[in-house]
């Protein structure tokens, strides 16, 4: 999907308004709907089984704002990294109806036009503002579409449901480790 | 300390298991009886049939996973190697969250072990509504207590951990019908670690009970085998074409697999049992498979505790109330059934759905989590058919579930009574599992904004751990797939013996019925084709 005249500037009301011209266009209720002639054939990037170099680049810009102090400030970058694969390896093992219905999400998120439109970011991710993440992740939450609450969910999901299975995600959210009376006695 | 591990010690022993993930050139498989998929109902299956002398062919898409690789009690580890999309599957418009397994042993391997037989009032009804025949009250008990004598299934007879005790201390302050739940395990180490595979063999699931003693009679086990179609001719099938997965179990090796069996029985669960119907073209006339696929559709409440209380440690379900299940106004709104789920980080930290600091802060006090679930009975009211299962141009498999206002009413008050449930037992703050709910800090203003809520798809959390139905049994071919003891109505060596063979819901966890109906249906199919004359 190339659009030929992207409009510049989108405030709150623009997207409210074009929000839900996008989920009429989107069809009824779901993401396999409308952009499923223009999903883009692009392979996974160098490195990913499943992430396209776009949909990593999303997930990069709003694990933070998801995650908030449950990513830990010191090592961000590479913890990042190791999330990105955790989602990445969970995303491959998908089956095809649910991947297709997951690329048609980052599509949305990942073309100019409707990125800007549905959910109202104006910069490509790499270089979008973190109050602008914010303002769309509580958007999509907070929307009373349920297209939009349904990707808020998927994209929450598949950050937090990663994250916290990795180390330190499992220190955030207090977990002392496996339980020590039988974890010692198996692994010893 | 080394746990035996059943399985390095049973092949050294002689027992035949093949990975077809090794396989190099296609190969022919043969046997008197092929099971696909060994869960609840082909676990159950093949001990039978082998044990009645049949040469017993068990295929499975999953991986072979045992006690040696899950002491590492980890939840990524299990989700990315023993559930079905690495736990990521949901409902074709991705509303519902469908918790599946997919390993040798099935959703077992995985399961939280609560055992319960078929409610009464269930196999009342599919008497009556389904025409379902030999499965009364009476006829079933048999069997439910000889499943129950062979996977050590009794009550719980230690104390429930924290997270259980806050419904057992709610019910009983309510004065409502409580219960301990009857688990199947055997030297159980009361650990909490069994959505993660039990890592000291004491969960008697297929993978422990059933197939090691198929093996050790002589069936062959065959992993990482994908069945993808049936071959028929007149009304027998034939065949079953099948792909050997790759190591990582994902996309296929390019290696295919044939097999020709005397009978055929397909245990491969909801959803997947359809699937290879519809994606096979086989007989259908009255456009039954995949109809009426009935999921326990499931809402949380979360809680806080005024002080730690660790809900991931300890045997994950012991206390259970059906106060709500069998005594209400059912054509307003269905029955459900109140239990907990285990405070696994990742899993309740994903479904929590909030962003930001309103997210970090909130599952940074995970270890005074108490979450309650309500499995909600559906497929017993008009209103609450059950969704479909179908296919996409690929075969792969959809589930669309369609969530009328009757379910949302039942969802409603679910969320209430656990939210009361949770206050009554000690709980300093509840709140449902919706994107626009907030803390409350009382049963009062709990009541308020649960009534108030938005009841939508998405909005509200919803899951499923119980795929039911969907190839369903009965007398009346043009209301069923099957008859009531498994046989296809159109295919006379075809079987299917598992949860998808349910009209309805069951109205409590599914395991056990599976059991019991699979022992019935795998005795009378052993009688019925006499290994001799196979
Ligand atoms: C997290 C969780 C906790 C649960 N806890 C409980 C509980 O405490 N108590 C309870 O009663 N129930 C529980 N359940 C549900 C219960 O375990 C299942 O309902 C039951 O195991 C279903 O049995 P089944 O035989 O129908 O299918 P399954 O046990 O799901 O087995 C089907 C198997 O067939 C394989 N298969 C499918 N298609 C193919 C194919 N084409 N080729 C090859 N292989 C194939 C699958 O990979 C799978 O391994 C739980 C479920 C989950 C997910
Ligand atoms: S609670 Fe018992 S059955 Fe479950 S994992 Fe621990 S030892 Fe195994």
């Amino acid at each position: 999907m190339t659009p030929a005249a992207e409009p510049t500037a989108f405030g709150r009301r623009d997207f409210l308004k074009l929000s839900a011209g996008s989920a009429a266009l989107l069809g009824a209720g779901a993401f396999t709907a409308g952009l499923a002639g223009c999903a883009k054939q692009e392979a996974p990037a160098a490195g990913y089984a499943f992430l396209r170099a776009g949909d990593a680049a999303l997930f990069a810009a709003i694990a933070p704002l998801v995650l908030a102090d449950s990513l830990p400030q010191q090592g961000r970058a590479e913890h990042l990294q190791q999330l990105l694969k955790a989602i990445d390896g969970t995303g491959a093992r998908l089956q095809a109806p649910t991947q297709k219905m997951l690329y048609q999400l980052f599509d949305l998120l990942n073309t100019g036009l409707t990125r800007r439109l549905a959910a109202g970011v104006s910069k490509p991710w790499a270089e979008a503002e973190p109050a602008q993440i914010e303002a769309f992740l509580n958007r999509w939450r907070n929307s009373s579409i349920g297209l939009f609450n349904g990707g808020y969910r998927a994209l929450n999901k598949l950050v937090v449901g990663n994250w916290i299975a990795l180390p330190e995600g499992l220190k955030a959210v207090g977990y002392p480790g496996p339980w020590a009376p039988m974890y010692s006695a198996l692994n010893s | 300390m080394a746990i035996n591990d059943i399985y390095t010690d049973g092949i050294a022993s002689g027992w035949d298991v093949r990975d077809a993930s090794s396989f190099t050139a296609p190969t022919t498989l043969e046997a008197d009886i092929v099971i696909v998929g060994t869960g609840a109902g082909g676990g159950t299956s093949a001990e039978i049939l082998a044990n009645a002398g049949f040469k017993v062919l068990l295929i499975e898409e999953g991986p072979l996973k045992t006690s040696a690789s899950f002491k590492d009690m980890n939840e990524a580890r299990a989700y990315a190697e023993l559930y079905q999309e690495a736990s990521g599957r949901t409902t074709s418009d991705g509303a519902i969250t469908v918790l599946q397994g997919r390993a040798v042993g099935g959703t077992t391997t995985v399961n939280w072990t609560s055992s319960f037989r078929t409610p009464p009032e269930t196999l009342r009804h599919w008497a009556e509504a389904h025409g379902v025949k030999g499965w009364s009250v009476d006829e079933a008990k048999p069997w439910f207590d000889e499943r129950s004598e062979r996977l050590g299934i009794a009550p719980w007879g230690v104390p429930p951990n924290a997270n259980n005790a806050v419904l057992q201390k709610g019910c009983e302050k309510l004065g409502w019908e409580w219960h301990v739940i009857p688990r199947n395990v055997r030297g159980c180490w009361n650990s909490g670690y069994c959505g993660f595979g039990c890592p000291v063999n004491a969960k008697q699931s297929m993978l422990v009970a059933s197939i090691p003693a198929a093996l050790a009679k002589g069936a062959t086990l065959v992993h990482h085998l994908s069945v993808r179609k049936l071959q028929f001719s007149g009304d027998r099938v034939t065949g079953l074409e099948a792909v050997a997965l790759d190591a990582n179990c994902i996309h296929p090796s390019g290696v295919s697999v044939r097999v020709r069996a005397k009978h055929v029985v397909l245990a491969g669960g909801a959803i997947n049992n359809p699937a290879l119907l519809l994606r096979s073209g086989a007989p259908d006339p009255h456009g039954r498979v995949g109809k009426r696929t009935c999921i326990h559709p499931v809402v949380f409440t979360y809680a806080q505790m005024p002080e730690r209380i660790d809900g991931w440690y300890g045997a994950p379900q012991s206390v259970a109330s059906d106060h709500f299940q069998w005594s209400g106004q059912f054509d307003f709104a269905p029955g459900f059934k109140m239990e907990v789920p285990p405070v696994y980080p990742a899993l309740i930290a994903a479904l929590f759905g909030r962003s930001g600091p309103e997210l970090s802060q909130n599952i940074a006090q995970l270890p005074q989590f108490n979450v309650m679930l309500a499995l909600t009975r559906d497929g017993f009211h008009e209103d609450s058919p059950g969704g479909e299962v179908r296919i996409d141009e690929a075969g792969n498999p959809l589930l669309d579930y369609e969530v009328s206002d009757y379910l949302f009413r039942g969802f409603k008050n679910a969320l209430l009574r656990m939210a009361e449930a949770q206050f009554a037992g000690g709980a300093s703050q509840v709140m449902a599992a919706h994107l626009d709910a907030s803390w409350s800090p009382n049963w009062t203003e709990a009541k308020r904004q649960i009534e108030n809520l938005a009841y939508k798809k998405f909005k509200l959390a919803l899951g499923t751990a119980h795929i039911m139905g969907g190839c369903a049994m009965g007398e009346d071919a043009r209301q069923s797939v099957v008859n009531s003891e498994g046989s296809h109505h159109q295919l006379q060596n075809l079987s299917i013996i598992d949860g998808s063979l349910f009209p309805t819901s069951i109205g409590a966890n599914p395991q056990l019925s599976i059991y019991a109906l699979a022992a019935r249906n795998a005795t009378r199919l052993a009688q019925r084709l006499k290994p001799a004359a196979v």
